[in-house]
């Protein structure tokens, strides 16, 4: 037995009999599934009933055991999902950590991706923020259902995993906001879109991001080697150390935010479903959660997305331990300051535009045709991940159980067929520094 | 209505902030590293290094708070 905490006008639109939302109704409220004069039915399919019932608030209402079925497999389909998005994460953004270390061996590949999943995992278990919005304003929370954070996650997962078989970084967190406005568009309209806030936390920040990160590093850059005879030994050695602890910092911070964002939307994606309560002001992850999204997101980077570790680390310029060291600092200064600031930058956008802006300080070729691909791939992310977000959420919202079979057995076929053809030119620690391209056809084929 | 939306100051605030640290700690540290390695420069060639290297490990010092207090934002415990 339950009882009807809040009725979500949003979800009942088109219904004004059935709106009881009152001000302040938590996003719990995504999905509700209520039962009146024998009959089940939940929210979604409330809008096609003929005749509905008005409710009132504290109404009791009784889950049809198909209801149960239905709401529990979902949900437990959303949070394997999210963990699979999260693993991706991880390997996506292992190179943003540990691309110049491993290209200047400050740490030897096994090492780096080693140092930066403990510290992702431990990041991951120290974070401590309660779970309130699943996009942080992005979209309308109040308008997302667990099977568009399904939609929108499947975008996400296949944009990372297409991204890296090109060997290119693009932000995690853009491809995820980007698969769930293209979810949240086709499932609810236009209205459920904020586009100023896209223009402000994505667009924006991913210009300023590189720009910032990248005139810091070739600032710094251009400095150590004026000052430093960069060959001598303690040079060598200071600077090389001071890569593993910059590296290291980057991974630190990485695993205290991204790894509390999956946990965010499992925790609400619960919530939803009714398997937790909602809490006033943000719900706590429970400890399960927070430890699988911690260790999804710590196997993720130990896997290490070599591919895009090459592109980083060796691909855009030739990397020194001193420039190294000068591209890690400001990375790690920039990702600090936007997250203590209050303008938030992607860890992803700011590492590549360290390593370009160090190779400019340094006054070493830096080969703007693979930066050029990574721009190009940075602008799509947002329309790519929402396309497949948004013909994820046709099949899903057109029926929760048949679409998200469908989906799911579609990004597997896509995941398989991706990491298939990743396997004709295999990157990986044993030869990520070996070639500064990443080959995905034929190795004549792929361009310089 | 866009442009409202955008914390301009903020912005501004990440960016000169991120210059002016990453700027400062890379020449710490490379100063550090040029005084070890002039001192140790004059100590093979048998002449007394002075204050060199302790200039030197008092920077590297320095950096390493430097590296304490950003620890200190990283982790949400002391928040």
């Amino acid at each position: 037995m339950h009882f009807v905490q809040s009725l979500s006008k949003d979800v009942l639109h088109g219904h004004p009999q059935l709106v009881r939302a009152p001000a302040g109704s938590p996003t719990s409220a995504l999905w509700i599934c209520f039962s009146h004069d024998g009959v089940t039915f939940d929210a979604t399919a409330a809008e096609r009933h003929p005749t509905p019932t008005p409710f009132e608030q504290g109404e009791q209402y009784v889950r049809h055991q198909w209801v149960v079925l239905v709401t529990l497999t979902i949900v437990v389909i959303v949070v394997i999902t999210a963990l699979v998005f999260d693993f991706t994460n991880g390997f996506h953004d292992s190179a943003n950590a540990m691309a110049t270390s491993v290209a200047t061996g400050a740490f030897s590949p096994k090492r780096a991706v080693l140092v930066a999943a403990v510290l992702n995992v431990v990041g991951a278990f120290m974070a401590n923020a309660v779970a309130k919005t699943i996009s942080g304003g992005i979209v309308d929370d109040k308008l997302v259902t667990p099977t568009m954070v399904f939609a929108g996650l499947a975008g996400a997962i296949l944009w990372n995993l297409a991204t890296w078989l090109l060997g290119l970084p693009s932000s995690s967190s853009h491809a995820l906001f980007g698969g769930l406005i293209g979810a949240v568009l086709v499932g609810a309209g236009a209205q459920g879109i904020h586009g100023s806030v896209i223009v402000s936390k994505i667009l924006l920040p991913a210009l300023v991001a590189p720009v910032v990160a990248g005139l810091a590093a070739g600032m710094a850059t251009w400095l150590a080697y004026r000052i430093t005879d960069h060959t001598q030994r303690h040079s060598e050695i200071l600077f090389k150390n001071g890569q593993r602890v910059s590296a290291s910092m980057v991974a630190l911070a990485h695993g205290t935010a991204d790894g509390q964002k999956t946990m965010g939307i499992i925790t609400l994606v619960l919530v939803a479903g009714g398997y937790q309560a909602a809490e006033v002001g943000g719900t706590h992850p429970m400890w399960w959660v927070i430890l699988l999204a911690g260790l999804a997101i710590g196997l993720g980077t130990y896997s290490g997305g070599w591919r895009i570790m090459r592109t980083m680390g060796k691909g855009v310029v030739e990397i020194e331990p001193a420039q190294g060291f000068a591209a890690e600092t400001a990375s790690t200064v920039a990702i600090l300051a936007s997250s203590h600031l209050g303008f938030g930058l992607s860890t992803t956008h700011v590492a590549t535009g360290s390593i370009l802006g160090s190779g400019v300080g340094r006054r070493t070729p830096v080969r703007w045709r693979i930066a050029g691909r990574m721009l190009i791939a940075w602008l799509l992310t947002l329309p790519a991940a929402g396309i497949v977000g948004g013909l994820a959420a046709l099949l899903t919202e057109w029926n929760n159980v048949i679409g998200v079979a469908i989906v799911g057995v579609l990004m597997l076929a896509g995941v398989f067929a991706i990491l298939r053809l990743a396997s004709h030119h295999k990157v990986d620690a044993s030869n990520v520094n070996d070639d500064v391209n990443v080959h995905v056809v034929r190795k004549n084929e792929v361009n310089a | 209505m866009i442009i409202l939306a955008i914390d301009w100051a903020a912005l501004m605030q990440v960016a000169i902030t991120t210059l002016v640290v990453a700027v400062i700690v890379v020449t710490v540290v490379a100063t550090a590293a040029l005084a070890l390695d002039t001192g140790h420069a004059k100590q093979t060639r048998g002449e007394p290094a002075g204050v060199l290297p302790g200039v030197g490990y008092v920077l590297v010092g320095l950096v390493a708070c430097v590296v304490v207090y950003a620890l200190y934002l990283i982790i949400p415990y002391f928040h």
